[in-house]
């Protein structure tokens, strides 16, 4: 007889396991998306120092230059240095990007916290209208303000696009704030005397924050992209605005001349931005699903 | 002592369910309250004790009847916008669940200083976050709990701010929605001390609403007994326990077990009927 007989049924030995090392703090973050993000944005702020020449000069001499020593990224069929024009453009660029992600959420917050705390025939009506104008295809009703409102600057298309791009923002936010607004801590806040402002800001923001900042994080690159799309199709920023958008446009020339860098260099750029914010609001997402659960 | 903070004359209120059947809730109640006077009320669960706390703090309009605080009608619409901003700095509410009643992202501090940035209220410590420490401190808590986010804190702790949130206001009118309900029983004792201690220094009027006999019995000045949404009985505590006039209120005390097994065992529990009486 063993030891092993007299083993009692049911009991097992269980392996010790080593904990799991703690993750490393560089592993919760995507710390190359924002990297490259936050080159990007700080280039952009300060393109001055780093364009070697003037982005809107005209070096008719030097037309469709391929890439070289002096032209780093080659110039475009206008003569302007592509080099410049990237963190120029690129200025141009995030700004839309992120004055009209935040029109878009203002408005999107607002709305929804305005039908989460309306009567439910208020509620419906306000819902209604919001599927309504969320059927309408958004580049056109983008191309149908634009027109209405003319010529536009940078604000004006961050503006356009900002108020076409707030509906499912608001549709979230009305949700979560349906879910609160029941909820003795509000209850109590308004027996304090507590305005609707108040609510919002202190007790519905909070709440409802973790589910829409992967959405706010997407519509900077929504707003990227319209801008982009919009300039290419001729409707957006003029060309003497330069933005990556407004580079791109040129593209359709660049293919007839064989000229590669004028299209491949801003795309790059702008496909390396919406990856890096795409990748953000990724992880933000994870991040706030795993800290609901943990609570 | 004897000025009568707040009056309940017939007060009703019905929650409707569809077009054709509505509960009656509260059913022609009527009461005074003394100023800083503690009021208990008890009732089984649905006897519409807490209807008729938060008709008292306006967050429920009622059916029928009035609700004078300091002679000022709240049920009327003119007269509570009038003196809205008294009223809703004087009267405060505890709620039952404390894990519900305070928003579990903000900090102690933002939480007990809620009702101060609200109002504005310039108070004598200075600034909001040394109001919070103050009244942290009276509830029996220290500093270190301020920048502490309610969840890292015990349900008492987390009482303890709700009251402390309540108190910042220095209120004249103190509802307490069955405070103690969801905390257990060594910390409900250290709640209803720190509620009487409270009481004694502050003065201010309280209504205390609980099932919990003893606690009542313990803590309030008057007591009344709730049943299906009407006050059966109203009488001072030492009265009400020792000579019950109404049968419900002779059943319910009955079911208070006493401590002597023996007699424990002899106990003869009271079924009350209703229908009979």
């Amino acid at each position: 007889m063993t030891e092993k007989d007299f083993e009692l049924a049911g009991i097992r030995t269980v392996e010790e396991q080593p904990l799991r090392a703690k993750r490393k703090w560089y592993k919760e973050y995507p710390v190359v998306s924002m990297l490259f993000l936050g080159i990007m944005i700080v280039e952009c702020f300060f393109c001055e120092q780093i364009m070697t020449v003037n982005p809107t000069y005209m070096d008719l001499e030097h037309c469709n230059v391929a890439p070289g020593r002096k032209f780093l990224f080659g110039t475009d069929t206008l003569g302007r240095d592509i080099f410049s024009m990237i963190w120029y453009g690129g200025r141009v660029s995030l700004l839309i990007g992120f004055v009209a992600t935040a029109i878009s959420t203002a408005i999107g917050v607002l709305f929804g916290a305005v039908s989460g705390v309306a009567s439910p025939r208020a509620d419906a009506f306000l819902m209604r209208a919001v599927e309504i104008v969320l059927s309408i295809p958004n580049l056109l009703m983008i191309v149908l303000l634009q027109a209405v409102l003319g010529g536009a600057g940078v604000i004006g298309i961050s503006i356009v696009i900002g108020i076409t791009g707030w509906m499912s923002i608001a549709k979230v936010v009305r949700t979560e704030v349906r879910q609160i607004r029941n909820s003795e801590y509000v209850i109590a806040s308004k027996c304090m005397g507590g305005s609707f402002w108040h609510i919002l800001w202190r007790h519905f923001l909070p709440n409802f924050w973790p589910s829409i900042m992967f959405m706010v994080v997407m519509n900077v690159r929504t707003a990227i992209v319209a801008e982009s799309t919009l300039s290419f199709m001729g409707i957006g920023l003029p060309l003497e605005i330069v933005s990556w958008g407004s580079m791109l446009a040129l593209s359709q020339q660049a293919l007839m001349t064989g000229s590669w860098w004028m299209i491949l260099i801003p795309g790059c750029f702008l496909i390396v931005t919406l990856m890096c914010v795409t990748d953000i609001g990724n992880s933000l997402r994870r991040d706030s699903n795993q800290r609901q659960s943990n609570l | 002592m004897s000025e009568i903070l707040i009056d309940v004359q017939n007060v009703t209120h019905h929650f409707k369910l569809n077009r054709k059947t509505a509960i009656c809730a509260v059913d022609q109640v009527s009461f005074q309250i003394k100023k800083g006077e503690i009021l208990g009320l008890v009732g089984e669960s649905g006897a519409g004790k807490s209807t008729l706390a938060r008709c008292i703090m306006n967050l429920y309009q009622p059916t029928a009847g009035r609700i004078l605080y300091k002679g000022i009608d709240t049920c009327d619409r003119r007269q509570f916008k009038e003196h809205k901003k008294m009223l809703q700095t004087k009267r405060q509410l505890i709620f039952q669940d404390s894990t519900s009643s305070i928003n579990q992202r903000m900090k102690a501090v933002d939480i007990i200083a809620e009702p101060l940035r609200i109002n504005h209220v310039h108070t004598p410590r200075g600034s909001a976050r040394a109001e919070a420490e103050f009244q942290l401190h009276y509830v029996g808590m220290d500093a270190g709990c301020l920048d502490k986010y309610p969840p890292e804190l015990s349900g008492g702790e987390r009482q303890r701010i709700a009251i402390a949130r309540a108190l910042s206001m220095e209120p004249e009118l103190l509802v307490a929605d069955e405070p103690i309900a969801s905390l257990d029983v060594s910390i409900q004792a250290q709640i209803i001390n720190l509620f009487k201690h409270l009481q004694k220094e502050h003065g201010f009027t309280f209504l205390f609403i609980s099932h919990d006999l003893a606690m009542v019995e313990y803590l309030c000045d008057r007591v009344g007994v709730m049943y299906q949404g009407r006050l059966v009985e109203l009488a001072p505590t030492r009265d009400l326990f020792s000579n019950p006039q109404h049968p419900y209120t002779r059943t319910l005390l009955s079911a208070i077990p006493l401590p002597d097994p023996k007699r424990e065992r002899n106990r003869r529990k009271g079924v009350y009927d209703a229908q009979k009486s």
